[in-house]
């Protein structure tokens, strides 16, 4: 067997690898989209059917009728988009500020404050969560958008990251600009941030993302249907709604309804989302 | 002297206006409840009366719950049977890609699933997984296999959200490993062809070494989030069926929102952050004896 034959051996290998993962990974997507379009005497089949006979689109406006539960369906996109864009906003507009004095300015206590932030990071949600509850209820925000959104309007995590991502911007700039009589909001705004641009693309992504897909903390601060995200809304079809058969069609289609935007903003984003994921923290 | 001074308080002044709301948040939404949780800890919470201390009843009552136990030997099983899942996979899916053509496409691909909700995934595989209109028993019976009832059977339960959680977490650290490969100067490979050595021996000396910084990552990273899950087995399972999927987040969630019981929910919050921290720390400990930093 000479080198040319077991190249392309090696390489068909590789290919069949690349592809079957591929289809694992594809497949359920795949599947969750069928699914959305068969008629409801064809999603429980056995065998089940792949491709439905007719083009049945009425899964999707059925998934917010009131036969099926979920009346609200826009509410919790309305809801989900709001709490979204006003916490990436927050999040990058302290964390910025935070992330620039961190990098730049030496005030008094600045090591001791960020050492404060690095063990703060370390602590799992899971601890403050209980707190951070009855805090918002002393407060009296349960079930109202102040819960869902003012505590992740910022936070430690983007401060690091953007403080670290800050550190690697040269410094000779700013020097420039402080000869010219620039104070330091002129550089943190005129300099920093538009050089800052891909850290604060990925912080930006992240927080949406984590914002967007948040479960547990809207699960227990809300108690209203209308103030349910989208996958609280989207849980609460699987586990209650009243009917014994599951109607796993329309469940299909919100779930579809669910994964699109992101999947949207992820295809057009995609070069920040995975550079943003080496800034995390692999990296120094 | 004076001008000296001068520029320090500027600077101080500068600094704690432009951190002041960011420390704000910190310190209500973060620092505060960290220290309000480990009071809470050891208090009895009611809603009435407020709280009293009751010492370290809540941690005794801890070692004698046995969903606690249950949920805690749930975590090492969901532990295992995914971390090492997980790492073989994306390796293997890093280095196929890594030599072929065409890598973006897949590369989006099989990160799709990491930015998806939870709750969708959790609903897509309940589907999969139905033991009768599924298509993975359909698929299964394609190849002679009778599937097993999965999510409604005790034996299979667990192994079923592994794979769910494997699938949805794969693609993200497939591209870490990836980044990591292309780390890899070219030379070394070079050097090892000159040498004549054959493709396992360059993935043993070369690439796995090269690696090892990733796979520390991975590994820690990998540990704390299994070890919290919450999502998936709250609306895959919902911890059943009869406790096998029960995991010490759902735990925690049961405690503090269905039974109100508030200070016993914080020890265990806290009973967990203990033993992911100690795992954490022996691991740091000894990931200097097998992870290669040097060039």
């Amino acid at each position: 067997m000479n080198g040319k034959t077991k190249s392309t051996i090696i390489v068909s290998i590789l290919w069949l690898i690349v592809l079957g993962g591929a289809i694992m990974v594809f497949l359920p997507f795949l599947w969750m989209v069928l699914t959305s379009f068969k008629p409801p005497d064809e999603v429980m089949t056995i065998p089940p059917k792949w491709i439905p006979s007719k083009f049945y689109w009425q899964n999707y406006p059925f998934v917010w009728s009131y036969k099926f539960g979920a009346p609200l369906w826009w509410r919790y996109y309305f809801n989900s988009v709001i709490v979204a864009v006003t916490q990436v906003s927050g999040v990058l507009l302290t964390s910025s500020l935070a992330a620039y004095a961190f990098a730049r300015i030496n005030f008094f206590a600045r090591d001791t404050i960020f050492m404060l932030y690095l063990a703060t990071m370390m602590i799992p949600g899971t601890v403050t969560l209980i707190p951070l509850y009855l805090l918002i209820q002393r407060f009296g925000w349960l079930d109202k958008y102040q819960a869902l959104i003012i505590p992740g309007l910022a936070g430690a995590y983007g401060t690091f990251l953007l403080r670290q991502f800050f550190m690697t911007i040269p410094q000779e700039l700013e020097d420039a600009a402080y000869v010219d009589g620039a104070s330091r909001f002129y550089t943190y705004w005129k300099i920093i941030l538009p050089l800052g641009k891909p850290g604060l693309t990925a912080l930006g992504l992240f927080t949406f993302m984590g914002s967007w897909n948040s479960f547990l903390w809207p699960l227990i601060v809300t108690t209203s249907d209308k103030m349910r995200t989208l996958p609280l809304g989207l849980s609460m079809l699987r586990r209650t709604g009243g009917w014994v058969r599951i109607e796993w069609g329309a469940l299909m289609a919100a779930s579809t309804m669910a994964i699109i935007p992101i999947l949207i903003l992820f295809i057009c984003a995609q070069e920040y989302f995975i550079g943003g994921i080496s800034l995390t923290g692999m990296k120094e | 002297m004076n001008l000296r001074l001068n520029r320090r308080w500027r600077d101080n002044i500068a600094g704690y206006s432009f951190i002041a709301i960011n420390l704000a948040w910190v310190l209500i939404f973060t620092f505060y409840p960290v220290c309000r949780s480990f009071i809470l800890s050891f208090q009895e919470w009611n809603p009435i009366e407020g709280s009293k201390f009751i010492g370290l009843d809540n941690y005794k009552e801890i070692l004698q719950d046995w969903v606690f136990g249950i949920a805690f030997k749930n975590a090492l099983y969901y532990a295992l049977l995914t971390i090492p899942a997980g790492l073989v996979l994306a390796i293997v899916l890093a280095i196929a890609l890594h030599r072929i053509k065409g890598r973006t496409l897949f590369r989006t691909l099989y990160f799709s699933p990491s930015i998806c909700s939870s709750v969708a995934i959790a609903i897509i595989w309940t589907w999969l997984y139905n033991s009768q209109y599924g298509l993975i028993n359909d698929l299964l019976g394609h190849v002679g296999i009778k599937g097993p009832g999965w999510l409604i059977d005790p034996r299979w339960a667990m192994p079923a959200v592994s794979i769910t959680v494997v699938w949805a977490g794969c693609g993200y650290w497939m591209v870490m490993f990836l980044a990591g490969l292309q780390d890899i100067p070219e030379v070394y490979y070079d050097a090892a062809k000159v040498d004549g050595a054959t493709s396992l021996q360059v993935f043993r000396f070369i690439t796995l070494p090269m690696l090892t910084p990733t796979i520390f990552f991975y590994l820690t990273m990998a540990f704390i989030t299994v070890w919290y899950q919450f999502d998936l087995v709250y609306v895959m399972t919902g911890g059943g069926p009869v406790n096998s999927t029960i995991m010490p987040a759902l735990v925690i969630y049961e405690a503090a929102f269905r039974d109100f019981r508030m200070g016993y929910a914080a020890a265990v919050a806290w009973v967990m952050f203990a033993i992911t921290f100690i795992i954490t720390f022996l691991h740091f400990k000894i990931s200097g004896r097998w992870t290669f930093y040097g060039r």
